[in-house]
């Protein structure tokens, strides 16, 4: 439950700009962020599921339900490398 | 609050600032403060700086100081920086002063009811207080503080570095001044060298600290000796100098770095500016490696993201409460980008400066602001 809390507000704490620019208030780190990924992380930032990104990205992008789950992995792999 | 009319406001003060030595890889704080002062809003006092060498360049800025003077170096001690002050407020007349370097603090801790008897305002830690943030007491009192610090041991011999490792100091180690300087050492013979240069440079001791990998964040605020931290601002070194200073950085907000300053304000009590620095590890650990007891060379972003803690202190020394200060919330993002330039000194200025010890000028910056 603390782990849960502290991700979400270590989530909230990225500011994304229009132009992918993601900023990491905590830490000072900058991070580039493509568009399919901006639309990942402004979900997660509002709570959304691992589940809820996919069926989502799944219509915006029309890709297969197989691509963009690995796509979303990977993300989530990444932003828990650098979002930590 | 009732004034008598002898007693202006601090925005109308002359205030001294020392630390105006500007050399780009170490510039020291003073010019930041004078820049933040010059920001501050309504202030139309005069601003005056202290330098220790006829080169120090905050002197000479001017869009900087008013007037500027030279002071005996620390190690002449408190009767003699006394008298050189006793002289320069003969015809300078000084409201506040400003400390800006470490090496100068103990003597005008030793001076300060004097100054103020003489009407100047300052706001500094006791001795005490300083000598608990030595770097050598680090491990105390981050240990009371509840943050943690790497291990750290004063040296009187360089035959430490061949047998460290038998001892659990493996290397990389730092090797550093007791005021200023640090060196990353990966050898026996070149931590004997550094410790040798060391000792030339600043004398003894010589401390050695474990080396700790991980992003280097500060934090700068002031205190007012009843615990509390006041106007934080938080930094991220973005770029560094050949003698690791930033050149660049960006506010952050970060909640854990807020939380290890909140503790050491309250455990140390401290008076005045304070400038804390922490290394971020890979785990997300914050380990404290040095505390200075002034405002930090970057102090100009303060004044960038709504905090202006020069002008909050001065507020504070005239009898403000810190609820009662203009501190925006935090702005992380708002960054800084430190750059070089020259500026033009005849050989009138540098003279004066050598053969009186005060520059020629006032130049009209205080009746400018007036």
């Amino acid at each position: 439950m603390e782990i849960h809390a502290t991700r979400s507000r270590r989530l909230k704490a990225m500011v994304l700009n229009a132009n992918g620019h993601a900023f990491d208030t905590r830490t000072g780190r900058s991070y580039g962020v493509n568009p399919t990924a901006q639309v990942a992380l402004l979900m997660m930032q509002d709570g959304q599921s691992r589940e809820a990104l996919i069926e989502a990205l799944v219509g915006l992008c029309e890709q297969s339900h197989a691509v963009v789950e690995a796509a979303v992995d990977r993300f989530l792999d990444q932003l828990a490398s650098h979002v930590s | 609050m009732i004034r008598h009319a002898e007693q202006p406001h601090w925005t109308g003060w002359n205030i001294a600032v020392t630390g105006i030595n500007a050399k780009p890889e170490n510039p020291g704080p003073g010019c930041a403060v004078v820049r933040c002062l010059r920001q501050a809003t309504g202030f139309r006092g005069r601003i005056i700086g202290l330098a220790y060498e006829t080169l120090d360049a905050g002197l000479y800025l001017r869009d900087g100081c008013d007037s500027g003077h030279l002071l005996p170096y620390p190690a002449t001690g408190a009767a003699a920086l006394l008298e050189r002050l006793d002289e320069i407020v003969g015809h300078d007349r000084i409201d506040a002063l400003l400390p800006c370097l470490d090496a100068e603090l103990p003597n005008f801790i030793a001076i300060e009811g004097e100054l103020k008897r003489r009407g100047i305002h300052l706001m500094l830690p006791q001795r005490a207080q300083l000598r608990r943030r030595d770097k050598d007491r680090l491990p105390a009192l981050g240990a009371a503080a509840g943050v943690a610090t790497p291990d750290v041991q004063c040296l009187g011999d360089e035959r430490f570095f061949d047998h460290c490792g038998a001892d659990g100091w493996h290397y990389p180690l730092l090797v550093k001044g007791a005021f200023y300087d640090a060196y990353i050492v990966h050898s026996a013979p070149e931590a004997r060298q550094r410790y040798r240069q060391m000792v030339a440079t600043w004398g003894y001791p010589v401390l050695v600290q474990k080396f700790v990998h991980g992003e280097e964040v500060n934090l700068t605020a002031l205190g007012d000796g009843s615990g509390a931290m006041i106007g934080e601002v938080m930094m991220k070194k973005q770029a560094l100098t050949d003698k690791g200073k930033a050149w660049a950085g960006v506010a952050i907000d970060d909640p854990d770095l807020f939380e290890a300053g909140r503790r050491l304000f309250d455990t140390l009590k401290w008076r005045g500016p304070l400038e804390i620095e922490m290394l971020r590890e890979p785990s997300g650990t914050l380990q404290l490696i040095e505390i200075n007891p002034r405002f930090p060379a970057w102090i100009y972003l303060g004044y960038g993201v709504g905090r202006n803690l020069p002008a909050a202190l001065l507020a504070l020394m005239d009898g403000a409460r810190p609820g009662q200060l203009q501190l925006a919330p935090p702005r992380p993002g708002t960054g800084f980008i430190r750059h070089a330039q020259e500026t033009i000194v005849t050989l009138d200025e540098i003279a004066s400066v050598a053969v009186s010890g005060s520059t020629a000028r006032p130049h009209a910056l205080g009746s400018r602001a007036a």
